[in-house]
């Protein structure tokens, strides 16, 4: 169950790899570096020049929170909204009726959101399906250490995650988004059936043709065995 | 100084009010650099208590710019550095890729 579990929810290890196009170029100095995610491209010049060139990350869309009500502790630099929160955020939208949120220091980003009481998150995995998640709480993190950077939500109350693939329910999920890796505790997860082809809906047996069954026959031609003559006819 | 609460005209009103038109409020750090910045239309400051509030709009942007919020009708404790929005609250967050 775990291996499927991690086979289906480990979708998102290649999202990375997938989204990420970098041009490599050892003999054109005007390469052009294209890359869609925010890590640093570097195009490798000639060997003459022997130089790296990297590239300044494309500036990523501001988050925005909408609520009814805000409180804003500057000594503590907390802001808390009450009241049909909405979070739109480039990688995600969320919705909750609380929600607290780090004020970052200058320079640096949020690190740390809690939001509770009918959260619901849609997101875009790395194979670009769309993922439905509730829960009763949700508490985003964000933090390096030691040169490593993790970056987690984790659903508790009740947590669910509806996809294409199926539906990922557990005590408490863990989306780590660092290496789009779903994780569950008590994991449960019913797969849904795919109906996409032209038999859908139907009984009738798929249009491929079935996998030959085992015969004692020897390998070769059908044409090898004789066929009965049909006997001249004389009229 | 932590806070700085400046206005393009002021009219005082009994009991220690003051009604401030064209509010800019500033908050700062230990190293004197703005830690925030709001700006209303205007509000009724409480010289006793040092509470200023309004029911019209207001604007809030962090010193460095990358975290704005407004709405409308606020509480602003300045003892406390608490801002409370009533409604309609907005918050912008420019991401900052470290």
């Amino acid at each position: 169950m775990k291996d499927r579990l991690a086979r289906n929810f480990c979708l998102i290890g290649l999202l990375a790899l997938a989204s990420g196009r970098t041009l490599l170029a050892q003999t054109d100095t005007n390469a052009v570096v294209e890359k869609a995610t925010n890590a640093a491209a570097v195009v490798f010049l000639p060997a003459a020049t022997n130089a790296n060139v990297v590239l300044p990350p494309k500036p990523r869309p501001p988050t925005q929170i909408k609520a009814d009500r805000g409180d804003f502790d500057w000594e503590l630099r907390q802001a808390t909204y009450h009241g049909r929160v909405q979070v739109d955020d480039p990688e995600m939208k969320l919705a909750s009726e609380w929600l607290m949120a780090d004020v970052p220091q200058a320079g640096e980003r949020v690190n740390h959101i809690v939001a509770e009481t009918n959260v619901v998150i849609d997101f875009v995995d790395g194979k670009g399906q769309t993922n439905h998640a509730t829960g009763a709480k949700a508490v985003y993190v964000y933090e390096v250490k030691g040169g490593t950077t993790n970056e987690t939500i984790t659903l508790s109350g009740n947590p669910q995650i509806d996809n294409p693939d199926g539906t990922l329910t557990g005590d408490v999920i863990v989306w780590d988004r660092v290496n789009n890796h779903l994780s569950a505790t008590n994991p449960r997860m019913v797969f849904r059936q795919k109906l996409n082809g032209p038999t859908a809906g139907t009984n009738m047996p798929p249009a491929t043709n079935p996998p030959a069954a085992d015969t004692t026959f020897p390998p070769g031609k059908l044409d090898l065995i004789p066929e009965p003559h049909a006997a001249p006819r004389n009229f | 100084m932590k806070s700085r609460l400046s206005g393009a005209e002021a009219q005082p009103q009994a009991g220690g009010l003051v009604v401030i038109k064209q509010l800019k409020l500033e908050t700062f750090n230990l190293d004197g650099k703005p830690e925030i910045i709001v700006t209303a239309p205007e509000c009724v400051y409480d010289t006793f208590n040092h509470v200023a509030n309004s029911p019209g709009h207001l604007q809030l942007q962090t010193g460095d710019g990358k975290f704005h919020v407004e709405g409308d009708g606020f509480l602003w404790r300045q003892n406390d550095s608490f801002l409370t929005i009533s409604n309609h609250v907005h918050t912008v967050i420019e991401n900052t890729m470290k």
